[in-house]
């Protein structure tokens, strides 16, 4: 119990199950629980439809549970209805699966800050004050996209933004590590189909990048969340900008009282 | 307290939803949890009892979804997920088929007794104009004036069987020649427990907003069709702007009163300057029944 929690087990395994509509999570959550001994980090809806499940544990048991769930949602999901529904808005059939799960055996640390809606510590000392991004849709490709950047080259998660399902992630480092991985998310993306946009910028103006990650917030629409992904600060990419950490830092205290949950509250000290 | 089985339906629209919610309700002794929404339509009700109770209920709500519109469905015998993602809420309902205390009459006055319609419409212009007729035709109480995701927008009419009857008629008629895509249900008995479950207050004030001279709508998709829509049209001549509503997927629906000949001028020069921009559909409703704009959240004074 309360593994997730445990500082020492933060490089657990993360599973991740993401649906169209709410139905086919509830099921996939169940059958997870059942399969595996296992511990559900988020449940939550995350905009236009989708809602997504977390869940940590060893990898055998991550594994085992995340395979059952994404064959209980499944049945749900071959019935069509949700995707029916959105395929009216896009005009066209979905381009993707309504139902996506992924496996993270040994997530990055700074991957596995995010999906516990945690600010992220400076996971490297990048020295370098090009900025990229990557924009994928749809929270599991967001998760794999930001483990694949940074395992692949040496950047610095920054910070994220975008209107949900749509995820902004925001990489600095030298230009040629942004260049390298966002480059490889954004060709992940591709062949998934859930590829939006990308953007490398060698040398931005201190202004651009304060601003930019910070000015999208991300909430769900509706309902509950066990753990409120929060706001997250670009660390400052050039000298002089002394003041501007401490800033977005008392942003984030502010905000945590009322957003945070219980879920979140141990794990919050292991940062000290 | 043991958990019972878990039984849930998900239906796409509000009226198939709550003639799905009206059959599970009456087809099985079970308790309503709470209902839910994912965001584009789909709206969903939990239930809990007897496994052999849920699932006929599921397959009660099935059935009735099935008729105008799609639903997915599941139950779980032994459900381990209520505290994982809060299905439960705060609290189960009291007690199996019994309204809430207070809800009986008083708020709704004897209404439980009263017929439950509800419509859906594309896009809120022709919900406007579907509801100012349906005012206008018959006897029924509007409320419950709902965006339920996508372009979705959803009222409640409670009244005698015949006018809702004939509301429900009237509204359809009337918001088929502006939506894609209508729903309508109609409930001759609704469930009591239904009332409070659709999340339903007493509909506003009996005497409406006073008098309004008339009433016009410019929806538009996005902020650049609005901008230059709401500049015509206050260039155009003297109207008032009084609600701004964002009815999602990018349209922008404002609302405008005044004299007819002021409106008629206005939403004319806002539906050329607009539709530059982007997409845009505006009417004018020249004489609006009183009940009709608190019904928006428009406050007149």
């Amino acid at each position: 119990m309360a593994q997730g929690n445990n500082p020492d087990t933060r490089l657990a395994s993360l599973g991740v199950v993401e649906t169209l509509g709410l139905l086919p999570l509830v099921e996939a959550t169940d059958a997870m629980l059942k399969a595996a001994n296992i511990e559900v980090m988020r449940w939550e809806k995350i905009g236009l439809g989708w809602a997504v499940c977390c869940i940590t544990g060893s990898v055998g048991a991550v594994r085992a549970s995340v395979e059952a769930g994404h064959r209980a949602a499944d049945r749900l999901t071959q019935t069509g209805i949700a995707s029916d529904a959105m395929s009216r808005v896009l005009g066209g059939p979905l381009p993707f699966p309504a139902l996506n799960s992924c496996l993270l055996a040994n997530p990055a640390p700074q991957t596995w800050e995010w999906v516990m809606g945690k600010p992220p510590s400076r996971g490297r000392q990048s020295t370098g004050n090009a900025i990229g991004y990557v924009e994928v849709l749809g929270f599991v490709s967001a998760i794999l996209a930001l483990d694949l950047m940074l395992k692949g080259a040496n950047v610095n998660f920054t910070g994220y933004g975008g209107i949900p399902p749509r995820y902004v992630l925001w990489a600095q480092g030298d230009v040629g590590a942004v260049r390298t991985a966002v480059e490889a998310a954004a060709a992940m993306a591709r062949e998934g189909g859930r590829f939006v946009s990308s953007d490398i910028m060698a040398r931005p103006e201190v202004d651009t990048a304060e601003t930019i990650p910070s000015r999208y917030e991300i909430r769900p629409i509706t309902g509950f969340s066990l753990a409120l992904p929060h706001r997250l600060r670009l660390s400052a990419p050039t000298g002089g900008g002394e003041t501007r950490p401490a800033r977005a830092e008392k942003k984030v205290e502010k905000v945590e009282p009322a957003e945070q949950s219980e879920q979140t509250g141990p794990a919050e000290q292991a940062e000290d | 307290m043991p958990r019972e089985a878990l039984g849930a339906l998900e239906v796409y629209g509000f009226p198939p939803f709550l003639e799905a919610a009206d059959a599970m309700l009456k087809a099985a002794d079970v308790i309503p949890v709470r209902t839910d929404s994912a965001g584009i339509g789909l709206l969903c009700l939990y239930i809990q009892g007897d496994v052999g109770a849920v699932r006929t209920a599921v397959e009660a709500g099935t059935n009735a979804a099935s008729r105008s519109s799609r639903s997915m469905s599941m139950v779980l015998a032994n459900p381990q997920i209520g505290e994982v993602s809060n299905i439960w809420g705060a609290a189960p309902a009291k007690g199996a088929g019994e309204p809430a205390a207070g809800q009986e009459e008083g708020a709704w006055g004897g209404a439980l007794t009263l017929a439950l319609g509800s419509i859906q419409t594309d896009g809120v212009l022709p919900l406007v104009e579907a509801a100012d007729a349906m005012l206008k035709a018959a006897n029924v109480k509007l409320f419950n004036y709902r965006w339920i995701g996508l372009r979705n927008h959803t009222l409640c009419m409670s009244g005698e069987i015949g006018d809702v009857r004939t509301a429900v008629d009237v509204g359809m008629a009337t918001a088929q020649r502006t939506s894609g895509e209508v729903f309508s249900s109609l409930l001759a008995n609704p469930f009591p427990l239904l009332f409070g479950l659709i999340g339903a207050e007493p509909s506003p004030a009996e005497d409406g907003g006073g008098y309004i001279p008339s009433l016009g709508v410019l929806e538009t998709r996005g902020l650049a069709a609005s901008s230059e829509g709401s500049d015509a049209m206050f260039k155009a001549s003297r109207v008032k702007p009084v609600k701004f509503i964002r009815a999602g997927l990018a349209w922008l629906v404002t609302f405008v009163i005044g004299e007819l000949g002021a409106v008629q001028t206005a939403v004319e020069a806002a539906q050329v300057a607009a539709a530059r921009q982007g997409e845009t559909i505006s009417t004018v409703i020249p004489n609006p029944h009183p009940d009709l704009l608190p019904l928006f959240g428009i406050e007149v004074q």
